[in-house]
């Protein structure tokens, strides 16, 4: 690889920025633009020949703000490989900060280029991962899923720890959740709960992921008129769990809504500690002096001669019924 | 060269401590076990690290104590029997085995000095003659897999002979009846096996008989003056459930009748937490690991209560159609269980521990 030292002036639509090794592509940001417009260039972009014209290796931003602003590009001209292209671009844009979907966008294009372990020891710590670390081994196993799914992670929209359980899924099932990354931008805990409870569901009742979102009422969420992004993951994530732990998922909302009923008008708050492995419930109530105290215990006394103790005491003690 | 059995196929290599070298065990089951390659390795050297795929046996010495409780909790009822340690971890693979979060390995350990074992036995047993003790070798082994090379369950039965206040249960998933000529009493021994729906004995029970040649096995038994005993632990909630459990059922029905058999125990599935990534990471095929687990009172997670309450009604009802119903117990369950499938708590009838002894002994009440 040569870079070399002269530094010359081209104009701006003399470069083509479309070199794969420009992975990081993005708009400048305000300051870096205020900065070449008030204090001009003072880093020259780099540049290889191609034909006529040059080929952007390293400072596609740059590019950008002097086009805008009609002025010519300081650049050095640089005569390397793909990998070493690849490399200077990743060195001169080492300060940035990086998010998974941008590592991931590197690893792409090295990906063609370098074997796993060249990526995992040589690339990966140039991008801040550990060797030794999950991210890195969650990015690597992430090629072997559908192309599809770049888009999400790249954007941010489905974070890197989806990975593991969308590897565990079968082709057909990892299409039949894609639609749920199309536009929604899941939390990483939201997805990776969605995404497992799903699995499990299925492998439980030896069925497919797929038949779980299809018999489930996942997909008219994503169509829902008046949702919002963060219910219709809300409201996706609720489902995931029903179908993960039904009867669980039953016995809980009716002790909810009968511990409701049981403590309405009253500061108490009832709940079952032993997830019903027994009858048991708990009551809690916050006083802070006498007065609280005192109603807190009429309010005791009221919530005692609730006819619904019975069935909230009884609600785990008949046989589970059959799904439904 | 003795003829192995399938199950054992996979030992490949033979490890050793030095001071286990002279012991009789130890020269009988490297005469059962000739051409396989030895090393022999100092006390100390730390655990083996046995770098094949297949499996590997360790000959030691045990410094620990032989006879000690089943390690239950007093949050659900405990079965009371006494565990004699014969020795570690199994040849065979099944998906939920519980010795795979209590072992970091797979080594097969076999403790080489029984008479030490034996001399702690006497000594227990000896002490007070009226006190009955029920014992069983199949908790952190099987009690039968490796009897083809150790032959140590029939150095046990007939030591025991001595002890008429004892009696050992002898719990396996394989066919191994070469020691039933050394029994002095059929009535203080008890063969026993444990049994599920056959889905999951074809699916995740790797290298373990059949269910036909199990009943078969206990029938053999009955017929020879044994009181068998057998396991429904653990008892796996899956797809069709129902069928394969009723399945399993009739065969009991077909192959013993109440009078052969001691007790039947009903055990769900039920493990420490992070037995489950083990499972789902070595066994993918064993979807039952996905189940509706929650954490129970002793920090096992269990299936859900209404589920096992309804899995365990569907087999008390079925067992007990056939007669059974007086050999039913449950393994570790709340009274809240008890009473919902058998309409008792072992509290009322003196407690669980008691119970099972007297079933053991043939009926015969504890006098202490």
């Amino acid at each position: 690889m040569t870079v070399s030292d002269a530094v010359i002036l081209i104009p701006a639509q003399a470069i083509e920025a479309s070199s794969p090794c420009l992975f990081w592509p993005g708009e400048p940001d305000e300051s870096l633009a205020f900065s070449l417009a008030r204090l001009g260039q003072m880093e020259p972009v780099l540049v290889e020949r191609q034909g006529e014209g040059f080929s952007l290796v390293a400072g596609a931003r740059r590019l950008a703000v002097l086009t805008d602003l009609g002025r010519p590009v300081l650049a050095r001209e640089v005569e390397a490989t793909d990998l070493e292209k690849g490399l200077l671009y990743l060195s001169t844009n080492a300060a940035r900060p990086l998010t998974d979907g941008m590592r991931f966008a590197a690893l792409r294009y090295f990906h063609m280029l370098l074997t796993e372990s060249e990526l995992t020891n040589f690339v990966a710590p140039l991008m801040g991962l550990s060797p030794q670390g999950r991210d890195i081994r969650l990015l690597l196993a992430w090629f072997n899923l559908p192309d599809a799914f770049d888009p999400a992670l790249m954007s941010g929209r489905l974070p890197l720890a989806a990975g593991e359980p969308l590897s565990r899924m079968t082709r057909e099932e990892q299409e039949a959740v894609l639609p749920f990354f199309a536009t929604l931008a899941w939390s990483r805990g939201s997805a990776v709960n969605f995404l497992t409870w799903i699995l499990e569901a299925a492998r439980a009742r030896e069925m497919s992921a797929s038949e779980i979102l299809a018999q489930g009422g996942f997909y008219p969420i994503l169509s829902e008129e008046g949702l919002s992004p963060k219910d219709a993951i809300t409201a996706l994530t609720a489902l995931a769990r029903a179908a993960r732990y039904p009867a669980l998922f039953r016995l809980e909302t009716e002790a909810v809504r009968l511990g409701r009923e049981i403590c309405a008008g009253t500061a108490f708050r009832l709940t079952r500690p032993d997830q019903f492995e027994t009858p048991a419930v708990e009551l809690t109530v916050r006083v802070a002096g006498p007065g609280p105290l005192s109603r807190a215990t009429a309010d005791f006394q009221k919530i005692a001669a609730s006819p619904l103790w019975d069935r909230l005491f009884n609600l785990a003690e008949a046989p589970a019924e059959p799904e439904a | 060269m003795t003829h192995l059995p399938a199950h054992l196929a996979a030992i490949e290599h033979i490890y050793l401590d030095r001071s286990a070298r002279d012991e009789p065990l130890t020269a009988r089951v490297l005469d059962r076990l000739p051409g396989l390659p030895l090393t022999e390795r100092e006390d100390e050297a730390g655990p083996v690290e046995h770098p094949g795929t297949g499996q590997a046996l360790w000959l030691r010495r045990f410094k620990g104590r032989f006879l000690r409780p089943c390690p239950g909790t007093r949050i659900y009822h405990c079965c009371a029997y006494q565990i004699a340690h014969i020795g570690e971890n199994c040849p065979m693979s099944c998906t939920y085995c519980i010795l795979q979060a209590y072992f970091q390995d797979r080594t097969l350990k076999v403790w080489t000095n029984r008479d030490d074992f034996l001399e702690e036995l006497d000594r227990t047993f000896s002490e007070d003659p009226t006190r009955r003790w029920r014992i069983g070798t199949g908790e952190f082994t099987d009690s039968l897999a490796l009897e083809a090379l150790t032959g140590l369950s029939g150095d046990l039965v007939e030591f025991l002979g001595r002890f008429p206040n004892v009696c050992l249960e002898l719990k396996s998933k394989i066919v191994d009846l070469s020691w039933t000529p050394r029994v002095p009493r059929p009535d203080r021994v008890l063969p026993a096996w444990s049994l599920n729906a056959p889905q999951i004995v074809a699916t995740q029970e790797q290298g373990t008989a059949s269910l036909e040649e199990r009943l078969q096995a206990a029938r053999t038994c009955a017929d020879a003056g044994f009181k068998v005993c057998l396991h429904f632990d653990p008892i796996i909630h899956f797809p069709g459930w129902q069928e394969g459990y009723s399945r399993t059922i009739k065969m009991i029905g077909d192959m013993l009748a109440p009078e052969h058999v001691a007790y039947i125990s009903l055990g769900s599935f039920r493990h420490m937490p992070e037995l489950a990534g083990i499972i789902a990471r070595r066994h993918p095929q064993a979807g039952y690991v996905h189940g509706e687990f929650v954490p129970g009172l002793d920090g096992k997670m269990r299936l859900l209560r209404p589920l096992r309450v309804e899995q365990f009604t569907f087999l008390a009802a079925r067992l007990t159609a056939l007669g059974f119903g007086p050999a039913l117990y449950f393994c570790m369950e709340s009274d809240e269980v008890w009473r919902a499938v058998l309409g008792r708590t072992p509290g009322e009838f003196g407690g669980l521990g008691r119970y099972l002894m007297d079933r053991a002994f043939g009926g015969e009440r504890d006098s202490g």
